[in-house]
């Protein structure tokens, strides 16, 4: 059978990006798990925070993506810090599923209160872009001064516009006034103009590089379409991938080379003597949680930068489920696990809304037009109860190894 | 020790059957009524859609209908000169949180109908629950081909997707000149009721179905991979049977990621949202999305009428789910006036309306029933994005008989 190569490294490059993604939340199911045997149900709502806050900060705010990343992590770590005192320290010392509850709660608290903030989807907009506030017809002026002739009225539109900032009173806008028409710079006062700050274009489009591939005898081709599969390595995936790998190292180094990361092995390994060793054993679980929720704002931005929409208030919850499946199947309080398991989980999903249909129809004959692809994540939780069922500890886990 | 290892498992699987409900804390927002009004001296009428989640956007546009039709039937002094009350309820469009919101209704005694809910799969969750408490379930938005037909007491002022399914399969092949269509839909009734509709179409008028793709609606975890699945069927046109908020974020993953632009989008009717564009952006311009009603400017009185008093109370246009929602309340004042607020009697005189003639003439045209409880005579139309707006393609329609 031939193997069209061009579109399986696409879905292997997509399986890279999501499973990068979901080891992002994993680590802060495992570090957690590790450390207070708790599994904190509300980290996938710290991800959906993560991914608003970085698209209030970065579009709404206009702040740099440099300083919108750093930031949107800080108040992640600042909600991890606010969980754990207020929802979970009350409970150290209380049954586990007591604190099982309240991370229940605490996710469906959180989601409420985005949910009333912010009802809707959110985008991410390519490229920024001016809208003209309010319904009226605002109009726009060839000079920018009090007074000047009008040029056009200008409607709200989704062009792709020059913004001249220099005056103080007015924004340039090179605005296609006619559909069809070249853009004309027009003066518009400024509070008439909502500036959308958006990612640069150049990220959607660019390629790292691309190999070209013969394709596979297909009868049903259409005339003039090419010969060749072409796969492009898209720079947008790169950028999640490498991001993800280096959080990943650094938590890595943090956990193995740290004082702190010391004292949270001590914790992870027994509580109550790493106290007597001196070990403040609530500064290192908040400490913790701190950590974990910084990596799920990372994991929130690269959503947001990859999908560039579907932000909204439930948007946490089945990535965190399918995260804290990762790291169950990796072995839970395993940081390496986390990372194999998510992994894993992308290529689950990924390849098999790739190529679910395709293995029916070589396997089945006359499955029809029967349509498998929509069970991905189904096919995510089989494949985790199938590793479970051989090995219970997880991939890398073992009956009373140590953890962290 | 050794009993906890389970213990994830167990949360795991307790999660997945009992937390997709996300929180109750959007329920009490939607209380649209003036309040204090004792129900005896107001006619009460329920209004359930989703104020929040992932079709919210319409939720708006329903809710904001609604109190504006409130306002203005209590300005004219109600019907009979009682005042008219609406309940506003958000079912979240999850089709639990749809039974919640119709237990909460049907066992409310003063309420005397529901125009709601609009997502299919919130209807036909709910659908059972009105039926028992006989009152009468009226939407303005789900297109489900078995919505109306299993239940007397369920009717809708719009087309249904047998219709639509015809519709876009012809409208494929005729005018977009497609030879192969891949289909995408949303793993829900509405999607999957669509596409089997359009698919038993494709096959009917001989289009070549070059292959067909779901997903679970607010789980599109990376539209990247369903594009480039789609990428990998060659079609000619991408049939999209789903929400505006997964078809946005596809043709993004289309547009941009893929850098596929010489594919047409055909987006379905729960595409026809303001949303899509804001959403897609740039990526939306050139997709063709089915609608059943649209303001133009050659439109009827009543539409012109209704988009002024719109835009004069919001500062925005109304759409296509806002005339519709407008619509099934008129078409419910004019029932109240003619046999009072009984939900039995209302049920009977709405199955009554079996003629043009007999029927409500609004905003999107004359509503009337068959025997289902269907609205034949509101054939769909289509409109293209154009510099980031809808308007009417070319040609807006095809024959479907």
């Amino acid at each position: 059978m031939d193997i069209d190569w061009g579109y399986f490294l696409k879905t292997l490059c997509n399986a890279l990006s999501e499973g990068s993604i979901y080891a992002l939340i994993a680590v802060g199911y495992t570090m957690v798990y590790g450390i207070i045997k708790l599994i904190n149900f509300a980290h996938g709502e710290v991800y959906m925070i993560g991914a608003m806050v970085s698209v209030w900060l970065f579009v709404d705010q206009q702040l740099h993506l440099a300083i919108v990343i750093p930031l949107a992590m800080l108040i992640c770590a600042a909600l991890g810090l606010f969980l754990d005192t207020v929802a979970y320290k009350p409970l150290r010392n209380s049954t586990r599923l007591a604190a099982l509850i309240t991370a229940i709660g605490m996710s469906l608290i959180l989601q409420g209160v985005v949910q009333l903030i912010t009802p809707n989807y959110h985008a991410l907009p390519v490229d920024t872009t001016a809208t003209v506030v309010g319904l009226d017809k605002v109009e726009a002026l060839a000079e920018p001064r009090e007074g000047a002739e009008p040029v056009a009225k200008v409607r709200p539109d989704q062009s792709r516009p020059i913004l001249d900032n220099t005056h103080p009173a007015f924004v340039g806008v090179s605005w296609r006034i006619k559909a069809g028409e070249d853009p004309v710079t027009v003066w518009l006062p400024r509070a008439a103009v909502r500036v959308e700050q958006g990612l640069p274009a150049a990220l959607d489009t660019s390629v790292v590089g691309d190999v070209e591939f013969a394709t596979p005898s297909q009868p049903d081709t259409l005339e003039g379409e090419p010969a060749v599969s072409v796969f492009r390595l898209p720079l947008k995936d790169v950028l999640v991938w490498i991001t993800a790998f280096a959080m990943m190292g650094g938590l890595h180094l943090l956990v193995q080379k740290t004082k702190i990361g010391k004292a949270m092995r001590a914790c992870a390994l027994d509580q109550t003597t790493a106290s007597l060793m001196g070990v403040n054993v609530n500064r290192v679980i908040a400490f913790t949680f701190m950590v974990g929720s910084a990596m799920a704002a990372v994991a929130g931005i690269l959503y947001s930068i990859k999908v560039g929409g579907g932000i909204f208030f439930r948007m946490g919850y089945y990535p965190g489920v399918i995260a804290f499946a990762a790291a169950v199947l990796g072995g839970i309080g395993h940081l390496k696990g986390a990372l194999l398991g998510a992994m894993l989980l992308g290529f689950a999903s990924s390849f098999w809304q790739g190529y679910a249909n395709w293995g029916l129809h070589a396997l089945v004959p006359g499955a029809g037009s029967k349509d498998l692809s929509p069970y991905s994540f189904a096919f995510c939780f089989l494949v985790m109860i199938v590793v479970i069922v051989f090995r219970p500890y997880g991939l890398l886990g073992r009956a009373g190894a140590d953890r962290a | 020790m050794s009993r906890w290892h389970f213990a994830p498992l167990f949360v795991l699987g307790l999660s997945l059957c009992g937390c997709p409900t996300p929180t109750d804390s959007g329920g009490g927002g939607g209380t649209g009524g003036t309040g204090g009004t004792p129900s005896g001296e107001a006619y009460r009428i329920a209004v359930a859609g989703p104020l929040t989640g992932d079709s919210a956007d319409m939720g708006a546009s329903i809710s904001k209908a609604a109190k504006l039709w409130e306002k203005e039937i209590n300005a004219k002094g109600g019907i009979k000169g009682k005042k008219v009350e609406l309940l506003i309820e958000d079912d979240k469009g999850l089709p639990n949180e749809a039974t919640n919101v119709a237990t909460k209704i049907a066992s409310d005694d003063s309420v005397c109908l529901v125009v709601g809910h609009f997502n299919s799969s919130c209807t036909k969750a709910a659908r059972s629950t009105y039926e028992r408490s006989g009152i009468v379930e009226f939407t303005p938005g789900s297109t489900n081909v078995t919505i109306c037909k299993e239940s007397p007491w369920t009717f809708r002022n719009l087309y249904h997707d047998g219709t639509q399914g015809i519709f876009m399969a012809r409208y494929a092949q005729k005018a977009l000149g497609a030879k192969s269509v891949s289909l995408v839909y949303e793993n829900d009734d509405y999607g999957t009721g669509l596409k089997e509709s359009v698919a038993a179409e494709c096959a009917e008028i001989g289009l070549k179905i070059a292959g067909e793709a779901g997903y679970q609606r607010g789980r599109l975890g990376d539209p990247k991979q369903l594009a480039t699945t789609l990428q990998s069927q060659k079609p000619d046109v991408i049939i999209v049977c789903g929400l505006y908020s997964g078809a946005a974020l596809l043709t993004k993953a289309i547009r941009n990621d893929l850098g596929w632009g010489d594919v047409k989008i055909f987006g379905s009717d729960g595409v026809m949202n303001a949303a899509f564009v804001g959403t897609a952006g740039e990526t939306a311009e050139g997709a063709m999305v089915v609608t059943p009603f649209f303001f133009s400017d050659s439109g009827s009185a009543e539409a012109k009428a209704f988009r002024e008093a719109y835009r004069a109370e919001y500062k925005a246009d109304p759409d296509t789910w806002a005339a519709l929602t407008y619509d099934a309340l008129g078409m419910v004042a004019m029932g109240i006036d003619a046999v009072g607020a009984d939900r039995k009697a209302l049920r009977d005189w709405m199955a009554g309306v079996k003629t043009k003639d007999a029927g409500y003439t609004g905003v999107t045209g004359v509503t009337y029933f068959d025997d289902n409880g269907d609205c034949p005579g509101k054939p769909p139309m289509v409109v293209v994005v154009n510099n980031g707006e809808f308007e009417a393609a070319d040609p807006p329609s095809v024959p479907v008989d």
